[in-house]
């Protein structure tokens, strides 16, 4: 029998959450816990991982702009957990960026979320983690925190600082053999993108949730989804600052 | 705030793309908030885009993609009663139950098919002469009126309104919960017969006889043959097989773009059809074969519609009391051969107000699209009315609206119940426009 190991997923009701929640239900029968402030509709992916592949699925509440209650959710969430913990954060909101720079509140509110949010959660699960001596880390960033593009900087800034985070994150929990995988996705075709204009090309969640899943098993540092995206971001950020700093994209 | 994105789009036939504005929810809280921003045409839930016309379509208003509201949310295993959200696919049930010995009662010739849309177009299978309509096996369904209530319905449960929702193409709002019988199936193994036949006649009372002894029946005319030949063609007829039979592997064929011409169409069906004649063995004894592979045999080739070219296809498909009328519709294709046509008995009609079924024979043609092809269609229309049949809305683009009434006679109270449930016309689609379904 396969060792019992349980995998959290922060931001489930999201459209890469629900997808990656079905992929590990279907790839390791892994218990699963979903959290998110959406619990009628997380119970009901619960309902359905249940029913489609037989796991164990819970659901626990979770708000990342609600850092007081972040402790009492990381005590819940390990209390019960079984076997190996994976932890997923996948929450983000991404308010448009002229939204964002005639109400600029909201580029408060996106980071609370974004990387406040994610920071004491993640700071309470690995304190849990280490205790446990095991798990996994993985941390949903995005190609948009490589660079301060002029369309997007504002939720650019929040990845930015997630990536740096998890970077750091991943040096703290090394030695306790805890691998922290930061996945760094493209365009995906979810609610965040619908109706934008450039999201003709945006990957598939299920494919995405499936290059997640492998990256974090192969105990990938960094993983661009799909692929592609690296050489891509590695050509994008060597473009000279002078340079970018005119481009308008 | 809901996010809309401009989309062209047009049935499965191809013919007469339109634009609209599409949102596509993925959770309930985000189809309660489309509510709040029906457009000027209203709005119309849309599943699969699997209807071949105008059914699926608002054009210049606003559609509710419900692909994304795909979960399976109950299942008692003593009772088979399923409950589903309406994106979930006929395949996606088959491919997760089959194995457990449960099938869904009515499976239409795709699975692509949504359960949302099942319903709404409360589609028939080829066992319709044994169990009916998709709806007679719903045991309730919960819809999302235009004021945001969600309401269940089932036959003793605002009766009316239920009846208006099976069968109904989205016009009393959004199917959110569907919860279906399943039936239990002893293997997932069909025991297929098929029998090649000279004549319609003799392909009729064939498709008759077999239909009277077998749980499923179908029978694929070649559209090409004239007379004397004409109606030639091949009964196919199943029953599930009390054990599983070693699958047989198949591997999907996509057509990955849009053909420049439609020269290609007539090519490829002419084969299959030539395929389906000459395939059958002489020997008269049934085959094994996967119950999917019986099911879907056009899912075989992803995207065969497009073979169609840029102009696309229509389909015809009626229903007519007596077999008396098919030959004259046969007759009356001469100068555009049909690419497929397929005839099947019907036993009873469905419980929707507008469920498309009467006891006869149900005869579907599809047809390159062209100059004259609308005119043809027109005319099947016509003979179709005098017949006393029915045209299925979830194949139609060419239909008008004088014919409604003669063919569907609870129109009234379909348009009584629509008044009731939503007075404000905030439910629309294309069809519902061409129809004049207007309270
Ligand atoms: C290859 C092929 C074979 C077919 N074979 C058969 C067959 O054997 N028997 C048969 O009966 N039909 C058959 N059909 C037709 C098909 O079953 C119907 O058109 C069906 O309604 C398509 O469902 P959909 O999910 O694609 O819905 P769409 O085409 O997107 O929509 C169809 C209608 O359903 C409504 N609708 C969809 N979802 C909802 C919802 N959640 N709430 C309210 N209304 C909703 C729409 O408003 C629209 O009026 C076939 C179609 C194809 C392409
Ligand atoms: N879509 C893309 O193109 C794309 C590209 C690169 C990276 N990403 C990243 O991929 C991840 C998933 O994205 P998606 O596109 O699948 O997103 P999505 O469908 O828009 O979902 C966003 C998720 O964030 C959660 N969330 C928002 N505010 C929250 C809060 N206060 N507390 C807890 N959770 C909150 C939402 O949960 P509730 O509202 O239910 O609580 C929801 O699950 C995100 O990190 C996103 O930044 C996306």
């Amino acid at each position: 029998m396969r060792q019992a190991e349980t995998w959290v997923i922060l931001g489930a009701s999201s459209g890469v959450g629900r997808a990656l929640a079905r992929e590990v239900a279907a790839r390791l029968s892994a218990k699963i816990i979903l959290a998110g402030r959406d619990l009628h509709d997380l119970e009901d992916t619960a309902t359905d991982l249940r029913i489609r592949h037989g796991v164990d699925a819970e659901v626990i509440g979770f708000d990342a702009a609600a850092p007081d209650t972040h402790a009492e959710f990381a005590a819940r969430t390990t209390r019960r957990a079984e076997g190996l913990i994976t932890v997923c954060f996948l929450s983000a909101i991404m308010p448009a960026q002229d939204a964002v720079e005639v109400q600029p509140t909201l580029a408060a509110e996106m980071v609370m979320v974004n990387l406040a949010g994610a920071m004491v959660v993640l700071l309470h699960l690995a304190n849990a983690l280490e205790k446990r001596r095991g798990g996994r880390v993985v941390v949903v960033g995005s190609v948009a925190g490589d660079r301060g593009r002029r369309k997007n900087f504002a939720y650019g800034a929040s990845k930015a600082g997630l990536h740096a985070f998890t970077e750091g994150l991943a040096a703290r929990l090394r030695p306790q053999g805890i691998l922290v995988t930061l996945i760094k996705p493209g365009p995906l075709d979810t609610s965040m993108t619908w109706g934008l204009p450039e999201s003709g090309l945006a990957l598939d969640p299920r494919r995405a949730a499936g290059a997640i899943l492998r990256a974090t098993l192969r105990g990938r540092g960094t993983a661009y989804v799909p692929a592609i995206w690296g050489p891509i971001m590695t050509a994008i950020r060597m473009i000279p600052a002078a340079i970018f700093r005119r481009l308008r994209f | 705030m809901v996010m809309w994105r401009s989309i062209e789009r047009a049935g499965w036939g191809g013919v007469a793309a339109e634009r609209m504005e599409a949102a596509r929810p993925e959770r309930i809280a985000a189809l309660l908030a489309t509510l709040r921003e029906p457009g000027a045409r209203g709005l119309l839930a849309v599943g699969a885009g699997c209807s071949y016309g105008d059914a699926g379509l608002n054009g210049g208003g606003r559609v509710l993609l419900t692909e994304r509201l795909d979960r399976i949310l109950e299942f008692d295993a003593q009772t088979g009663l399923m409950v589903a959200e309406p994106g979930v696919s006929v395949a996606d049930v088959i491919a997760h139950f089959l194995p457990q010995g449960w099938c869904l009662p009515v499976v239409p010739g795709t699975g692509s098919v949504s359960l949302g849309g099942a319903v709404a177009s409360d589609v028939h299978g080829k066992n319709q002469h044994r169990v009916g309509n998709f709806g007679d096996h719903v045991a309730w369904l919960d819809l999302l009126d235009a004021d945001g209530n969600v309401r269940r319905l089932g036959p003793g449960q605002q009766g009316a309104l239920f009846a208006a929702t099976i069968g109904g193409m989205g016009m009393t709002g959004v199917i959110t919960r569907i919860a279906i019988f399943l039936q239990r199936i002893p293997s997932s193994t069909m025991m297929v017969l098929r029998e090649k036949v000279a004549s319609l006649d003799a392909l009729i009372a064939c498709l008759a006889e077999r239909s009277s002894r077998s749980e499923f029946s179908v029978a694929w005319i070649d559209g090409q043959a004239a007379d004397p030949a004409l109606g030639r063609g091949v009964v196919e007829s199943a029953d599930w097989s009390d054990e599983d039979a070693p699958p047989q592997p198949v591997s999907p064929f996509r057509v990955p773009f849009t053909p420049p011409a439609s020269l290609v169409v007539p090519l490829v069906m002419r084969r299959f059809n030539h395929r389906y004649w000459h395939a059958v063995p002489d020997r008269r004894a049934a085959v094994p074969r996967r119950a999917q592979a019986f099911f879907f045999p056009l899912d075989r080739v992803v995207g065969w519609n497009r073979l169609y070219g840029p102009r696309g296809f229509l389909q015809f498909q009626c229903v007519v009391r007596d077999a008396a009328a098919l030959a004259p519709m046969l007759r009356a294709c001469r100068a555009i051969s049909p690419t497929l046509v397929v005839l099947k008995a019907m036993q009873g009609t469905g419980r929707g107000l507008m469920s498309f079924g009467i006891t006869g024979w149900s005869l579907a043609m599809d047809f390159p699209a062209g100059p004259d092809t609308m005119a043809l269609l027109q005319r099947l229309h016509a003979q179709t009315a005098e017949a006393d049949g029915q045209i299925y809305l979830a194949k139609d683009i060419a239909m008008t609206a004088e014919n409604l009434p003669r063919m569907y006679r609870k129109l009234d109270r379909f348009r009584g119940a629509l008044r009731d449930v939503d007075p404000r016309l905030s439910w629309q689609s294309s069809l519902f426009r061409r129809l004049k379904l207007f309270p």
